[in-house]
């Protein structure tokens, strides 16, 4: 009874080989119902995301299934094993376990803590039980490690603060105005990073009113997939006073956005607080127009700088999401351990019933003895037999040892005899 | 030394409200765990009750309820009416980072009020001048301290919305940023007593012009104390006004509430101190 993993990843990896080793859902089910027939695996969940691909397997003999991993990746995506062979990592049992919950605590991840591998471990683990490839060890284990996953989330900041530019934007909007509801949105210039941000506005709830562009045709092609105004770059002065939040994204050489003009915007706003996210380089804002009282100017180096004190104040949580997943993975040994000693218990347990009977008949025959009172006293002494064997086994699955006590139960009661 | 039912009720009093404070600061600085906000909100609920049933007990065991006999009374008095506000009128916005602010106001309020009730001698019923226990009075009396509670809580919450302010304005994501709520719910925190102070210090001041014309063919309009009360009243109507008339917010008007505050601290304590004594003694008989 085994555990593997087989997998590649963001850290060395490079994502040429990575796409091309991704397993999308049409290609995941194919290959885990050709899983199910194989005769040294009997579990499988395949882990497919844009920094990471992993086979997670499980066998009910005593033998590694790395060939066997490398050989479906191989088939599934036609790619030679040499090809990926430099990057790949395999963990066996309680390694395999401990990496698991450490991806589904986003400790593994790219962005230390990010919340989307949770959703990915859980979408992998529905595909795999929706073909039929997971059984007790496998269920068991990614059951225990979106708890885990969870667990971590909730009891340490690791997931804390907002790491990437879009979402820092987000976070500091919600500094201001508190949750987002309808804050009017005006953009200057259509870039990449603004068109980003503003999905992210727009998803905490924000929305986006104006488009500025001196393009006509590309402001108003992006102001209609946000449900946004096109302004030309003459006239969005005028409307400053009616947005909260201004991203400023151009490729103009020198500032457009003045400390003037945003005096005059704050006059008519009567105050109300105006955010400002200047994402051009170089700047679309005037340095001085932070000095305003309740304007908040943030340019992209500040905007990293709070991602990089989210990130530290991540970094700081690690050694306690460690210590959960730990504490975790002793857990789940503890019952892999205990689930390794059934067999022998059940033959212990057949055992014990044998004996009873046994004696119970012969010595107690043509006694006219109660048959209920029989039963019960039999009861008592299987009761009193199998509790303490139980317990001693259930606390050396968390100490280690015990397999040392199911070789002494098998020798001392002679259990591997057949008859 | 034994302790009176009332200096036994102020020390638990005094207890549970340090000890919701020190909860809070200990989970502000995380070193508990993050269900310490509402460990030491139950703690601050204790404190309130255990102060109601400290005003209950004195009211029976004196037959009548006038919180400004003695400097004792009015400082618990105080922080009772402090801790009420924050727990029912501003429930719905309560935050670790305010609580941290107000329990250890209300535990130095609790505190003085038991420092100072061994030496305050507070006077048989009978010997308090009659006029005072007319219900008017009354209303003047707690119609001012809890005004002056909801003016109280809207300044720390001001104190708190300019530290969050500073913070986003110098882009220092620290402590305070991670644990200070948005400004806008912290305008929330600010102008939501500010509707029940600005009424409530009307309704004293109103009672009590009432009340002197009554009781002693005299308004005490030109009194000092009135008239620093009449401009709380007008500065904290005008911060009302600046803020839902639609003519300004922001920083400014944050600052002007804090400067409302510097209005009633001197009114409350300062004149008090000058005029050595509550404004009202003027009119009892020496």
């Amino acid at each position: 009874m085994g555990l593997f993993v087989l997998g590649i990843n963001h850290k060395e990896c490079p994502v040429e080989i990575r796409e091309k080793l991704h397993f999308s859902p049409e290609k995941i089910y194919p290959v885990l119902n050709q899983v199910k027939m194989h005769p040294r695996i009997s579990e499988c969940v395949i882990l497919s995301t844009c920094n990471r691909v992993e086979l997670y397997a499980a066998t009910p003999l005593s033998l590694s299934l790395e060939e066997d991993l490398l050989a479906l990746m191989e088939n599934a995506h036609g790619i030679k094993a040499e090809t990926f062979l430099p990057y790949v990592y395999r963990f066996a049992d309680k390694a395999a376990i401990r990496h698991l919950f450490r991806v589904a605590s986003g400790l593994d991840s790219l962005v230390i803590g990010e919340n989307e591998i949770l959703g990915q471990v859980r979408e992998a683990f529905r595909l795999a039980n929706e073909t039929g490839s997971v059984n007790a060890m496998l269920y068991r284990l990614f059951e225990k490690s979106l708890k885990v996953g969870k667990d971590v989330r909730t009891r340490t900041k690791i997931n804390q603060g907002a790491v990437s530019i879009p979402s820092v934007a987000v976070e500091l909007a919600e500094k201001i105005y508190g949750r987002l509801d309808g804050e009017k949105v005006m953009v200057l210039g259509t870039g990449e990073m603004s068109t980003l941000t503003m999905k992210n506005l727009i998803d905490a709830g924000a929305e986006i009113v104006y488009v500025v562009s001196r393009q006509r045709e590309k402001g108003e092609k992006v102001g209609l997939e946000f449900g946004a105004e096109w302004l030309a770059m003459d006239s969005w002065e005028e409307k400053l006073p009616l947005v909260d939040i201004l991203i400023g994204s151009t490729a103009a050489p020198h500032p457009v956005v003045t400390y003037d003009c945003v005096k005059n915007a704050m006059a008519k706003r009567r105050h109300r607080p105006l955010f400002i996210i200047d994402i051009a380089v170089p700047r679309d804002v005037e340095s001085q127009v932070n000095s305003l009282d309740d304007v908040y100017v943030y340019n992209v180096d500040d905007l990293k700088g709070v991602a990089s004190s989210n990130l530290k104040i991540r970094r700081a949580e690690i050694t306690e999401a460690e210590e959960l997943t730990d504490k975790a993975v002793e857990d789940y040994r503890a019952w892999m351990e205990q689930l390794k000693s059934r067999p022998t218990l059940n033959d212990f347990e057949r055992f014990l019933d044998c004996v009873l009977d046994d004696e119970f008949s012969r010595g107690l025959k043509d006694t006219g003895a109660d048959e209920k009172k029989i039963q019960a006293v039999k009861h008592r002494i299987r009761s009193r037999l199998l509790n303490p064997t139980y317990e001693k086994i259930k606390e050396a699955s968390h100490n280690g040892g015990v397999m040392r006590y199911l070789e002494a139960l098998r020798s001392l009661f002679n259990l591997d005899k057949k008859d | 030394m034994t302790l009176t039912l009332s200096q036994t009720l102020l020390t638990a009093n005094v207890f549970f409200f340090g000890l919701a404070f020190f909860v809070h600061l200990a989970s502000f600085y995380e070193k508990i765990s993050l269900r310490g906000h509402s460990l030491a909100l139950l703690c601050m609920r204790i404190g309130f009750l255990i102060g109601t049933f400290y005003f209950i007990a004195e009211a029976v065991r004196l037959g009548f309820f006038l919180p400004v006999v003695s400097a004792s009374q009015a400082m618990a008095f105080f922080a009772w009416s402090l801790a009420f506000i924050y727990l029912t009128l501003i429930m719905s916005v309560q935050s670790e980072s305010f609580g941290i602010i107000l329990t250890p106001i209300l535990t130095f309020f609790v505190a003085g009020a038991l420092f100072m009730s061994g030496s305050d001698r507070i006077p048989d019923k009978a010997l308090i001048e009659p006029v005072l226990l007319n219900p008017l009075f009354e209303i003047h009396i707690v119609g001012a301290f809890f005004a002056y509670a909801n003016f109280a809580l809207s300044f720390a919450a001001g104190i708190l919305y300019l530290i969050q302010a500073r913070e986003l304005k110098l882009r220092h994501t620290g402590r305070f940023y991670h644990k200070l709520p948005s400004l806008e719910k912290l305008e929330k925190i600010i102008y939501q007593p500010l509707f029940w102070g600005v009424p409530l210090l009307g309704a004293a001041i109103f009672s009590g012009l009432v009340w002197s014309r009554l009781s002693f063919q005299a308004t005490a309009i030109g009194n000092p104390k009135t008239l620093m009360t009449v401009i709380t009243a007008i500065l904290y109507t005008a911060i009302l006004y600046f803020r839902y008339g639609r003519v300004v917010r922001g920083r400014k008007i944050i600052i002007l509430n804090v400067i409302a505050f510097a209005t009633v601290i001197f009114g409350f304590i300062g004149l008090q101190w000058i005029q050595n004594g509550a404004h009202y003694t003027m009119y009892l008989p020496k």
